[in-house]
């Protein structure tokens, strides 16, 4: 495996790059669309069970079914193989960790610090602003991490809609029943998860509010 | 300053209907510390809810300066009002400037007025602004968190103040001196407050005048003497617990009755021993003292120790049994 | 190191009554691909097919059942032995490694097992064995540690024997997010399986694939179609059954 990826190495480099950008379109996409409806059903409770399901559902169907089905459907804008439905199915598919830590985030905020920003009189936006979302900030990222190690895998499977990305890596191994490239896709699709995934948790560190960060030290003298 | 004119409200859950405020009217003047007093499910919370339109009334009206509430966007009504409660509710991602300033910074204040602002106001609540401002809430103490919420509270100058039991996640220790330091700054500031609790002592300690409200309905609202000698009625007469009596003596100053004397050049009138009291201790204390002391008299003191006067039983005594309690005048409001 | 992924995020939250708009989404849905099946000929198709077409589900079944089955006993008994006391330090280690596993996709797995085992459903079945086991696995374990120590406490103190605990303490204390990583195992088994096809283990996939060399859309939904309704139709199952763990 170490042979052919050295080899191979600008082809490895190609589609590690190409999984990289589609990975981060889709689940950049995503995050547009998810926080902002993650945000909205925080305040209309209402609306929170049905955003919700609708994630759901998007979630449980098999990652294989909801790339076939955007064949069709996306046919008619001749844009049924190749990036673009993969993409958009990526997309469907990680509404749910986006919305849904976007949503718990923001409600799990402690509701003193909730009436006081009211109280005070602070309108929904500037609490959004000054409060919800700097406290929420952590939970909101971890969401996004979610859905990027998700999709880091899931788009492996869209190689065979058309896709670009190591999926290829296995598609072929797959065809030329050739044990070491497989196994070199799946390695660079583990270490581009483990990688992302760790810059994640930085981010989501770096991200945390001055106030929440420190314990309670004795400052006072 | 505030009227509030039979003002109701309801809550509806599983089908049943509660009256959490039945149509309480009563005014508030300009400068006056108000207190909210009742057992819980009295009302009381709701009551200032309903002031700064965190809840909706459903019937009635509120007049803040002549104004109703209704006529006015909720969001500056709340601005002009200040507002603090039991948990406090600092921010935990701002410091404390950060936290005092957020109504001034949305409101448009430049941010030296804001700066300076925030010293002022942590200066009134004794805590040095350079030890203090780039604090977190999370490295304060309970106190502290609550001096710096009411700062918060009174950042942008409002007209009114509304407190929800403030001090009571306070430990009794401190409850007692972040009391005084609040009524020193009332004092100081007269500003309009309204101020819930559920304890006769604080009520009693801090009030201009107590509104005593039982499910939802205001029963009376009275000076605090007016609840000690004058209840209006039975659960005003438990409420406030059997020991009244007592209880008037702590309202009342020992400045006010004292034999006055002039400077310290003036001997000590006969029969005066045993260490000062000062001026603003309460009857009770003076009683209490003149217990426990053999002699008959007690020199009473100014706050810098100078004698201003010399008290004894019979001071007190006559003290009471005269017309004093005609010396006030006030609105009852009878149940 | 890295969190314990999957169990603390899908898994054992408190799921309320199932909300009634999860139940019309999912009757929702299949009204709509009912019409549309119906109106464009799919339905026309699959009906003329559907002998084929049975014969593949029972292939999709086949290969969910025995792998599931597999994973099933294998993750909860290596979750359920990882839990007891002397292994402490090394379930961590272990769990790491199992994240680790988890971030291969399932694609790989099945192509890596194909290079062992052939071609064929025994691969398949292989694959989504081992790919299942990780979250049986991960869910169990967690599971298990969810349990308040104090409960286990008061179990010895009232003179239980630990076997006894562990029937009539742990296990129910367990179950929620045990049953959560169940079902997000049989979810993502369903539609690995649909995988399958591609190293010849047959199954519902095998429409999808050829639908799609052949840009077909009737083959690729009246195989999307179904798997998609499986998946479906065993979340919606399990989460009833889960409900009636929560609160009965």
């Amino acid at each position: 495996m170490i042979l052919f990826l050295l080899d191979n190495w600008q082809q490895a480099l190609i589609l590690t790059a190409e999984h990289l950008l589609l990975v981060a379109a889709a689940t950049a996409i995503a995050s547009l669309i998810g926080i902002p409806l993650g945000i909205i059903i925080s305040d209309r409770q209402n609306l929170a069970p049905l955003v919700l399901d609708m994630a759901n559902v998007l979630i449980t169907i098999p990652s294989i079914a909801l790339f076939g089905l955007m064949m069709p459907v996306l046919a008619v804008f001749n844009m049924g193989l190749g990036n673009v439905p993969a993409v958009v199915a990526l997309i469907l598919y990680s509404q749910l960790p986006i919305i849904r830590n976007t949503y718990t985030g923001i409600k799990e905020v402690d509701p003193e610090v909730v009436d006081s920003a009211r109280g005070l009189g602070l309108s929904f936006s500037e609490q959004l602003r000054e409060v919800l979302i700097p406290l929420s900030l952590p939970v909101i990222i971890a969401g996004v991490r979610i859905a990027v190690v998700m999709n880091i895998g899931i788009l492996t499977i869209g190689v065979y809609i058309g896709s670009d990305g190591l999926g290829h890596f296995i598609q072929r191994g797959i065809d030329q029943a050739h044990r070491e490239q497989i196994m070199a896709g799946a390695l660079l699709v583990a270490l581009l998860a483990i990688l992302v995934e760790l810059i994640f948790y930085r981010l989501e560190h770096w991200l945390k509010p001055e106030g929440l960060k420190a314990g309670v030290e004795d400052e006072r003298s | 300053m505030i009227e509030y004119r039979n003002v109701s409200k309801e809550y509806v859950s599983d089908g049943s209907r509660t009256l959490a405020v039945d149509e309480v009217s009563m005014t508030v003047k300009e400068g006056e510390l108000v207190v909210l007093l009742g057992p819980s499910g009295s009302g009381k919370t709701t009551l200032l809810r309903l002031t700064n339109r965190l809840e909706e009334l459903d019937e009635g009206s509120i007049l803040i300066g002549g104004k109703d509430i209704q006529e006015e966007d909720e969001i500056e009504l709340r601005r002009r009002i200040g507002y603090v409660i039991q948990e406090i509710g600092l921010f935990p991602n701002k410091n404390v400037a950060e936290n005092i300033g957020l109504i001034p910074g949305v409101s448009g204040w430049s941010s030296e007025r804001i700066s300076e602002r925030v010293d002022e106001l942590l200066e009134m609540m004794n805590m040095s602004p350079e030890r203090y401002k780039e604090r977190y809430p999370a490295h304060l103490s309970g106190g502290e968190k609550q001096r710096v919420g009411v700062a918060r509270a009174l950042a942008a100058d409002p007209d009114l103040l509304l407190m929800d039991e403030p001090f009571a996640a306070i430990d009794p220790i401190n409850r007692q001196e972040i009391q005084e330091q609040f009524l020193q700054l009332q004092q100081r500031l007269q500003k309009t407050t309204i101020f819930v609790s559920h304890d006769i002592q604080e009520a009693l300690k801090l009030a201009d005048r107590i509104a005593l409200l039982r499910e939802g309905e205001l029963v009376q609202f009275a000076r605090p003497e007016g609840l000690l000698l004058d209840p209006a009625g039975d659960f005003v007469r438990d409420f406030v617990g059997l020991d009244r009596g007592m209880k008037v003596l702590e309202l009342i100053a020992v400045k006010e009755i004292m034999q006055e004397t002039e400077g310290e050049k003036i001997n000590p009138v006969d029969g005066e021993e045993g260490p000062p009291i000062k001026r603003g201790a309460s009857l009770k204390e003076a009683l209490n003292r003149l217990i426990l002391n053999e002699e008959e008299r007690l020199k009473v003191v100014d706050e810098a120790g100078k004698r201003v006067g010399s008290i004894n039983f019979s001071d007190i005594q006559s003290y009471l049994h005269s017309d004093y309690r005609a010396g006030y005048d006030d609105d009852f409001v009878s149940a | 190191m890295l969190k314990m992924r999957g169990a603390d995020e899908h898994a054992g939250k408190k799921q309320g009554r199932q909300s009634r708009f999860y139940r019309r989404f999912v009757l929702g849905f299949i009204l709509v691909m009912l019409i549309y099946g119906f109106f464009s000929g799919l339905f026309g198709y699959m009906w003329e097919e559907r002998l084929d077409l049975y014969y593949l589900l029972q292939q999709h079944i086949y290969l969910v059942g025995i792998s599931f089955t597999l994973a099933l006993l294998i993750g909860l008994f290596t979750g359920l032995f990882l839990s007891r006391g002397p292994l402490e330090k090394y379930q961590n280690l272990i769990m790491y490694f199992v994240g680790l596993g988890q971030t291969v996709p399932s694609l790989a797995v099945l192509a890596l097992s194909m290079t062992f085992l052939g071609v064929g459903s025994r691969p398949a079945v292989l694959a989504l064995t081992v790919y299942s086991v990780l979250p049986i696995a991960r869910n169990t374990l967690a599971g298990f540690n969810s349990v308040p120590p104090e409960l286990i406490d008061a179990g010895r103190g009232l003179g239980l024997s630990p076997l006894q605990i562990l029937i009539h303490v742990e296990i129910p204390g367990a179950i929620p997010v045990i049953m959560a990583g169940i079902r997000m195992a049989l979810v993502l088994n369903i539609g690995t399986a649909a995988l399958g096809a591609l190293i010849g283990a047959g199954g519902l996939g095998e429409q999808i694939f050829t639908g799609i060399s052949f840009f077909n859309f009737n083959l690729i939904l009246s195989g999307a179609l179904p798997v998609a309704l499986l998946a479906l139709a065993a979340d919606f199952f399990l989460r009833m059954i889960e409900e009636q763990f929560n609160s009965g």
